[in-house]
């Protein structure tokens, strides 16, 4: 039995040898695309026709088990006026900051609807902001006139591509 | 350089590295999974079941009455350029689709094709809540990257008795090994007949000839994560036949060894086990089963060199995938 055992561990390592051998040519790299979600509350917004708030998207799902981003990008913004809204639209001049991202753009919100905003690919990246899975966003809204209702919600869904290893 | 130690099933173990997660792919339904995995693994049991049945033989010539001889066998198939990709149709997955919605197929690296990311490309995996992520297809293992070429390496023990009538019996025999990570156990047995002593005139020939036939059946299980989820597993069964008529001469030291025929091999993989996945809290229970067979027609050509009692061979084999063997032992009689 003991001489079995030596030719079955000499089987296991000629089959584990060749396999171990093998080198990458680098990182394995995974691109990977998702959308993550966050809520922008606004509140006792009262008769003022602008809003400003910042929070965060955990995208730690992009990582999984990789241990780190190599690209990070967001392809699209997709902004929704939630249903807590007692009115049905607001327009205004939408201001939103990811990181080095900067879009400015005037839009009508009609509740329920998203509101798709394209970001383009040369101004897309937020690999600089993005640390270990979370990206920092400030939203401000100068509205046309005073919304119809002082609480509401913007919901805001990321399209994020990201490439890690 | 990170190394990689890939051991049988790379395609299981990948998954622990890359986004593509193992429930993710269950997720987008288990056929959809079956699907995606058949051809992504096809090159391995492809290749160990071609590369298995190679080394039975050094000589055409059979023992003495009992005889023998023991060896060692070291087989490995070369993986075509051709099975690098497996074509992955839209039309043939339910949750599984193509990102880009312009194509309705593509070519995907299969366990031994390609790591770079332009050659991978994205999937969408869609699970029943309408939930989707799209991420690269599966990478390749590095085997070619490493040592230059996709080789398929199996080995053997192989024992050989002369019995009555210039016949001999070749037995492939492992006990079955149990250790925590993996189980493994072959069994095989083997005909070699002398031909030539039947064919009038022939038999004074200065060269043998005789008619092999063989079969051999290899057990393994590689549990995954044997100390939390012992039923977790692996299952690879393998069962090769081959038959050939062979020809060999002996020159001083030396024999010249070749053979014409057929061989054959049925794999089944089998993902044994229960697994939850986190999206849906969905438990599937032994949910992959893979089936390959294959035959073709195979002929090699081989040289072995014997020292007294030590019997030394190589020989190149053409088949479905090309085959490499060496073969080291003692032959007596």
């Amino acid at each position: 039995m003991k001489k079995f055992k030596i030719i079955q561990t000499m089987l296991v390592l000629f089959v584990a040898f060749t396999f171990s051998n093998c080198e990458e040519d680098g990182e394995i790299q995974f691109i990977v695309i998702d959308e993550f979600e966050s809520n922008a509350v606004v509140t006792g917004l009262n008769t003022a026709t602008s809003f400003e708030t910042s929070n965060s998207t955990n995208i730690q799902d992009l990582l999984d088990n990789a241990s780190e981003f190599v690209e990070a990008e967001i392809e699209k913004v997709t902004l929704t006026l939630e249903d807590d809204f007692s009115g049905e639209a607001i327009t205004g001049n939408f201001d939103l900051t990811v990181g080095p991202i900067n879009i400015n753009q005037t839009l009508t919100l009609t509740k329920g609807e998203g509101v798709e905003v394209i970001i383009p690919t040369n101004a897309s990246s937020i690999l600089s902001v993005v640390n270990a899975g979370v990206f920092p966003y400030v939203i401000k809204a100068d509205f046309t006139q005073t919304p119809a209702d002082d609480n509401f919600t913007i919901n805001l869904k990321f399209k994020i591509k990201a490439t890690v290893q | 350089m990170k190394k990689v130690f890939l051991f049988l099933f790379t395609a299981f173990t990948l998954t622990s590295y890359s986004q593509i997660e193992l429930e993710s792919i269950l997720e987008g339904g288990v056929a959809d999974a079956r699907a995606l995995l058949q051809g992504y693994v096809e090159p391995f049991p492809t290749g160990f079941g071609n590369g298995i049945n190679g080394g039975w033989y050094s000589t055409a010539k059979t023992h003495k009455l009992f005889g023998f001889d023991i060896a060692v066998i070291a087989n490995g198939a070369s993986v075509p350029s051709s099975a690098e990709t497996f074509t992955f149709n839209n039309a043939d997955y339910s949750n599984i689709k193509l990102e880009d919605s312009s194509i309705s197929s593509a070519e995907l690296p299969t366990l031994f094709g390609s790591q770079k990311l332009d050659d991978r490309p994205l999937l969408t995996f869609t699970d029943d809540t309408g939930n989707s992520i799209s991420t690269s297809s599966l990478p390749g293992s590095g085997l070619k990257e490493a040592i230059g070429y996709n080789v398929v390496p199996s080995a053997m023990l192989q024992a050989g008795i002369g019995l009555f009538k210039n016949t001999d019996l070749i037995i492939r025999y492992i006990p079955e090994q149990n250790d925590t990570d993996y189980q493994f156990s072959t069994f095989g047995f083997g005909i070699k007949h002398d031909l030539k002593q039947w064919i009038p005139f022939v038999k004074r020939l200065p060269f043998d000839v005789s008619a092999l036939v063989g079969w051999n059946d290899v057990k393994s299980k590689f549990f995954i994560d044997p100390e939390d989820q012992p039923s977790q597993a692996l299952e690879f069964n393998t069962k090769t036949f081959i038959f050939q008529v062979l020809a060999s001469k002996k020159l001083s030291i030396f024999t010249i060894y070749g053979g014409v025929g057929t061989t054959n091999y049925k794999t089944d993989v089998n993902m044994l086990g229960s697994y939850t996945t986190s999206a849906s809290n969905t438990t599937y229970t032994d949910p992959i089963s893979l089936k390959y067979d294959g035959s073709s027609m195979k002929a090699n050509l081989g040289l072995s060199i014997k020292l007294l009692f030590l019997n030394i061979a190589a020989e190149y084999a053409t088949q479905e995938y090309d085959v490499f063997s060496l073969r080291a032992g003692f032959s007596i009689r």
